[in-house]
């Protein structure tokens, strides 16, 4: 969307608490309670307790955390999301991302890690081995290799 | 106790009616009280002091929008008030978001005594009711003592509103007008100057509690109408300050 076409401040933004809008910087900790929108430029971090979207041509320079976020522009930094994390074809995300689900259209781009659902990954048994003493000339039979329930 | 703080222009006979229909109405209802006149030169602060040291509970404001701001500026921290306004004439913007009808009715208003606490801001060493405006490319405003926001070297319209929206939004969202949630709403509207003229960019809308600033060129700020230039800005939000009656009609 170009700078001059754009749709009413009051158009379709009901539910909206801020919204950053092209040409307008914002510098610092961003705290939001509210949805956000963001179109401009951010550095620093931004944290919502409700939903972030980032319009394409958004350049944001900030760890995100929030409830769901929805990329189409350019995040540079870790993305910490409850929901959901939709990145679509126009989004650019160089960080690690961590979400309970995630959505990615093609032509995205994402390059950093990805963490999603840790409950059901702490859950996971992990293989483990158990410390045994040997006295020095002892004969030891070993068993089959068994897995180890860790709690 | 009721005072009526009568504003210098409402001495110009083409008023005269509209004031005896009210002071009629007023005395039916029986809230009838002590008139004060008020000038631009007036501290209304040590009027509307020294008339609740002598048992004054309500002091109403009978004028216009700049009559409401003037008195308001010094005014809205005296403890243990409750403020009521009487629009006459023109320019009377503050009425209508109040619910506040111009004639007889808006004395049926004040008879009922629905009483709304609002959020009043103090801009530097006064205090405001309704909105800040300045214009100006070189400054960044800083909200909440946490982050920096402003235009990228473009020049730009600043709003910081607690009642009401700015000029140029059509149709406010029932989230921009909240005088109770103890926050203001600024809007920033960027512009771009082209040979066809000035462009307006989409603007920006932020919800702050706080907000500094300094300014490196002395920049003209609009305070509930009334402009001076300032060279720095500490604009703050009292949430909940301010009681004063309203009418069914209110815009919030």
């Amino acid at each position: 969307m170009s700078e001059e076409e754009y749709t009413p401040l009051s158009s379709g933004q009901d539910d909206v608490e801020t919204i950053v809008g092209p040409s307008v910087k914002v510098e610092g900790d961003f705290v939001s309670k509210g949805n956000v929108v963001i179109e401009g430029m951010v550095s620093g971090s931004v944290k919502t307790d409700k939903n972030l979207r980032v319009e394409e041509g958004a350049c944001i320079n900030a760890n995100v955390k929030a409830e769901n976020v929805r990329v189409a522009g350019e995040v540079k930094g870790n993305v910490q999301v409850k929901g959901l994390l939709e990145l679509t074809e126009s989004a650019r995300v160089l960080g690690d991302v961590q979400t309970k689900t995630l959505v990615v259209a093609a032509g995205a781009t994402l390059h950093g890690n990805c963490v999603m659902d840790e409950e059901r990954a702490a859950k996971t048994p992990k293989r483990g081995r158990a410390k045994i003493e040997v006295e020095e000339d002892a004969e030891v039979e070993f068993e089959e290799e068994r897995e180890l329930e860790l709690a | 106790m009721y005072i009526y703080l009568y504003d210098s222009f409402l001495k110009d006979g083409k008023h005269k009616p509209q004031l005896s229909a009210y002071e009629n109405r007023l005395t039916d209802f029986g809230i009838f009280g002590k008139i004060v006149r008020i000038t631009r030169f007036t501290n209304p602060h040590r009027i509307i002091e020294d008339e609740a040291r002598r048992g004054a509970k309500t002091i109403v404001m009978v004028g216009n929008d700049d009559t409401f701001a003037r008195v308001i500026s010094r005014a809205a921290d005296v403890k243990g008030l409750t403020f009521g306004f009487l629009p006459v004439g023109e320019n009377n913007s503050v009425s209508e978001l109040l619910g506040i009808p111009q004639g007889v009715e808006a004395c049926d208003v004040l008879a009922r005594r629905r009483i709304e606490k609002l959020d009043v801001g103090t801009f530097n060493d006064r205090f405001f009711f309704r909105r800040i405006s300045m214009v100006g490319n070189a400054f960044d405003l800083v909200c909440e003592d946490k982050y920096a926001i402003g235009p990228q070297g473009r020049e730009s319209e600043v709003e910081i509103c607690n009642l009401g929206v700015p000029s140029w939004i059509d149709e406010p969202t029932p989230g921009m007008l909240k005088p109770q949630d103890g926050k203001f709403t600024m809007f920033m509207r960027p512009s771009k100057k082209s040979f066809f003229g000035t462009k307006f960019i989409k603007p920006s809308m932020v919800q702050v509690k706080k907000i500094r600033a300094k300014f490196a060129r002395p920049v003209v700020v609009s305070v509930d109408g009334v402009t001076s230039k300032e060279k720095h800005m500490e604009v703050q939000v009292s949430r909940k300050k301010f009681k004063i009656i309203v009418g069914k009609e209110r815009k919030f």
